[in-house]
């Protein structure tokens, strides 16, 4: 299997996450190399949020570790572990401007950024995400599809070691989605940072990923590229997810 | 026979904005029509002014030869689904099903009776006394698609009932909502945003854009003889590709001196510029160099979908889709040729946008 | 530390209600004793006299007033309150952000600063010394305290479930009732709380308007105190026992709405 991953950024090793009795992640094995971009498809319930609040530090397992870059971050809090987290509904201050939502990060008192530091990073990644003539718009005024732009842009400007992805687009129209779908592939191949993106979409999980896990059961049930994923799903409930039936 | 029409129904709201303008549509008895369009473009809007849960500002509405115009939602005889269900949190599965009918004084022992009916043909029997809550997010909408079934009303009507679920319950519910409006031949209109759902589900697709219909058909006539730029990008999976060109005697020529097309097979014979309108499964990828034809394009982005590809190239600025089979793979800045078939080619007004 | 801080705090708050219980065991000669005297059987023999006294007298009267005037009155703020919010949470009223201003305006002065005018007015509508004079007054008071409240709870239940009721056959007002009243329960808990503790030992207006008839529980402890028999502390402290349990049971009552929190789990969040 080609599935040794060269210069990991995260690996996870025997995660487990319980809510009362209720196992949520079983155990759970990972491994995401530099650069890689990782589909983690699964059914509703299937834990693919609390995986990222896990790697994000939202959510502290009962047994297991999660080093990012090597080192042991298990019981680091989310401050530390320099990751980003987009969400699918867009958590934008209402009333600030889109260049004063992007700045927000920079301006943590841990920074010490000068302005003209952060200026260019806003400029940078509002660039990137074609949202140069917005930045100074009223956040409130701009469309889902803008709002989900600026909300990336938030995670971005951080220049994060890893971005983690819950499915950002599903609150989007059909269209925008796969016009996003589309920025964000091109988008990544300009970033080089390593991306973990939640989907139930099979469209978006195919034509973006590197490779595909699949989460079922607390544990990942299946990995490997897109086509392997495609090819030879391991189980009928793989294939259900893929639209395969 | 037309059991639903809209005559110049309009909404503007308090503030001035405009959110339908003067819509014209009859829907006939067990017809099933989906209002399709982006967010804004006033497809619930107007769902909304057929139930009565917004008031037209403009134009009448008819329904079963009345017209209800300014009647209450609840003299409407219609069964509504929300996209987020909706289901009264404090009732159980059981007593959401039986408000309806509890509105309409049908007597307790009837009440049952209907409820276990609905709830079996909608495959919701065990989960009768569970709360709303206790369900997922598809047996939440089947529940509100069995409230809405069960006054036996003769219009449903469907705001994105699909909008909010996992993309396998998607399919499963929508050719569940497919076979129950055939069994019980209710008309219907369903409003999506989604053009694959439209396409699967609809007798008839009426596509809308800033308040106004754009088009209305059959979804074979809205995808392969769009009337205007607009639908023809907003429907299929990507939209089509539009190519500026030149309609001479010899062909459709290109910018660069090349030929998109030799013979002209389209139906107009209006010379000079033109939008050459191209669907992706249209375009073929050759790497042949010798080719006479086509856009020649750097291949920037290569999507994989299980059982084909999507190629996107750049032709100096043009961004374009072409659907290939899954096994053809072209490297990344790869040079190759697209050449549109002839059978796919529409043409459009550069100015309006209308196809020619 | 937590642990320390919550106790300190909770003797904090015990203590009086602690000494309360003490006095109102105690002889009446026991309570002007200038020593302090702890241990009931060892300090003072106790007694139940006090609360003899108590029932036997008046007291019963006034408590009847006070629970008459306090659960209508809060009755009454709670329904016209939710009324009113689900109005200005749903329709779009003309200068709505202004009525909801004025609503609220009511509270800026002082309630003492009206005790003149309502007084005279009152006397021109027969209304002191009847119960229905102090029902309207506090109904009246808290209606803005309601109105505010209730409006944020009602906001807060999306409109698809009373658009789905009026689709289904219901009428506005039904709607309202069935589907909207059930789920602000948590949010009118609230409400009643804050109305029936604010009814229920408003003193200023009480005092002024209802000194014949109709007197409420805290009117009465005023009046004991410049008795000429000296002050019976027993009774006093038994007497409001007696009155602050009605409102320590309602709490625990509703606590579970209160300590609920609104949660619309039903649509999707």
């Amino acid at each position: 299997m080609s599935d040794a991953v060269q210069s990991p950024v995260l690996v996870l090793g025997g995660v487990r996450v319980e809510f009362g009795r209720k196992s949520v992640l079983a155990g759970l094995d990972l491994t995401v190399g530099a650069n890689e971009l990782l589909i983690v498809l699964g059914a509703t319930g299937a834990g693919k949020t609390t995986l990222l609040r896990t790697i994000a530090g939202l959510q502290t397992p009962i047994a297991g570790t999660v080093a990012i870059a090597g080192v042991d971050m298990t019981h680091a809090p989310p401050g530390l572990r320099d990751v980003a987290l987009v969400f699918q509904n867009f958590s934008l201050y209402p009333g600030w401007s889109v260049r004063r939502n992007l700045a927000f990060p920079l301006r943590a008192p841990g920074r010490q950024l000068s302005d003209d530091v952060i200026d260019e990073r806003v400029t940078w990644a509002a660039r990137l995400l074609h949202i140069e003539g917005l930045l100074d718009k009223p956040a409130e005024r701009l469309s889902g599809g803008q709002m989900q732009r600026v909300a990336i842009g938030r995670a971005l400007v951080r220049r994060p070691r890893i971005f983690l992805f819950d499915e950002p687009l599903t609150n989007l129209d059909a269209k925008l989605r796969e016009e996003l779908r589309v920025e964000l592939a091109l988008l990544r191949r300009q970033l080089g940072i390593p991306m973990i993106y939640v989907t139930h979409d099979r469209s978006e999980a195919l034509a973006l990923a590197d490779r595909i896990a699949v989460l079922a059961g607390g544990v990942i049930a299946q990995i490997g590229s897109s086509e392997s994923v495609w090819n030879t799903p391991v189980t009928a409930a793989v294939a259900a997810l893929l639209g395969r039936s | 026979m037309t059991f639903l029409a809209l005559n110049a129904v309009a909404k503007t709201y308090a503030d001035g904005t405009i959110a339908v303008h003067g819509v014209d549509l009859a829907v006939d008895e067990g017809e099933f029509v989906v209002l399709l369009g982006p967010s804004g473009c006033g497809k619930t809007t107007t769902l909304r002014m057929v139930a009565g849960l917004e008031r037209a500002t403009g134009g009448s509405i008819q329904l079963a030869g009345k017209i209800v115009t300014d009647l209450p939602p609840s003299q409407r005889d219609v069964g509504f689904v929300f996209q987020f269900y909706a289901l009264y949190p404090h009732l159980t599965v059981r007593d959401n099903l039986a408000f309806p009918l509890e509105a309409v004084g049908v007597p307790w022992r009837e009440r049952a009776v209907r409820v276990n009916e609905v709830a079996a043909a909608v495959g919701v029997t065990e989960l009768l006394s569970a709360l709303p809550r206790q369900l997922s997010g598809g047996d939440q909408q089947r529940v509100s698609l069995a409230r809405a079934l069960i006054r036996r009303p003769r219009l449903w009507l469907m705001d994105e009932p699909l909008g909010t679920l996992d993309a396998a319950v998607r399919a499963s519910l929508g050719a569940f909502i497919h076979e129950q409006q055939r069994r019980h031949r209710v008309t219907t209109l369903f409003v999506t945003h989604d053009q694959e759902e439209a396409m699967q589900l609809a007798d008839r697709v009426v596509v809308m854009e800033a308040g106004r219909i754009r088009q209305v058909g059959t979804p074979t006539a809205i995808h392969d003889a769009p009337r205007s730029r607009f639908v023809a990008h907003f429907v299929g999976s990507p939209g089509m590709n539009f190519i500026p060109a030149t309609r001479t005697a010899q062909g459709l020529c290109l910018a660069d001196g090349r030929h998109l097309m030799i013979h002209n097979a389209a139906s107009t014979d209006v010379l000079g510029p033109v939008i050459v309108g191209v669907r992706p499964q249209w375009l073929q990828v050759s790497t042949d160099e010798s080719e006479k034809v086509g856009l020649v394009a750097t291949v920037v982005l290569d999507e994989y979908q299980g059982d084909h590809r999507l190629l996107h190239a750049d032709a100096e600025g043009l961004r374009l889709v072409a659907r290939i089979p899954a096994t053809q793979r072209h490297a990344l800045g790869a040079r190759v040729i697209l050449v549109p078939h002839a059978e796919g080619i529409r043409l459009f007004d550069p100015h309006s946008g209308a196809a020619l | 530390m937590r642990f320390l801080i919550i106790f300190g705090y909770a003797l904090l708050a015990g203590l009086p209600l602690g000494w309360l219980v003490l006095t109102s065991l105690k002889p009446v000669a026991a309570t002007t004793s200038t020593s302090l005297l702890m241990w009931p059987g060892i300090d003072f023999i106790p007694t139940l006299a006090a609360y003899g006294d108590l029932f036997t007298g008046d007291f019963p009267r006034y408590l009847g007033s006070s629970v008459v005037i306090a659960v209508t009155s809060t009755i009454a703020t709670v329904l016209l309150g939710t009324a009113c919010a689900y109005g200005f949470s749903r329709f779009p009223l003309a200068g709505s952000k202004d009525w909801l201003f004025f609503i609220l305006s009511t509270r800026f002065m002082p309630p003492l600063a009206v005790v003149a005018p309502v007084l005279v007015m009152y006397r021109m509508l027969d209304l002191p010394n009847t119960h229905l004079g102090l029902i309207i007054l506090y109904t009246a008071f808290n209606l803005s305290l309601a109105v505010w409240l209730m409006k944020g709870f009602i906001d807060d239940i999306p409109r698809a479930f009373e658009e789905a009721a009026l689709v289904d056959g219901y009428t506005r007002w039904q709607a309202f009732w069935r589907v909207i009243v059930p789920q602000a329960r948590t949010g009118m808990a609230v409400t009643a709380v804050f109305c029936l503790i604010s009814a229920w030992n408003e003193y200023g207006f009480a005092m002024t308007l209802n000194h014949v008839h109709a007197v409420t529980v805290p009117v009465w402890f005023a009046g004991l105190q410049g008795n000429v028999q000296g002050v019976p502390w027993p009774t006093i402290a038994g007497g409001v026992l007696v009155f602050v349990s009605p409102i320590i049971v309602f709490t625990v009552l509703v606590r579970k709405h209160l300590l609920r929190g609104v949660t619309f789990g039903t649509v999707k969040g």
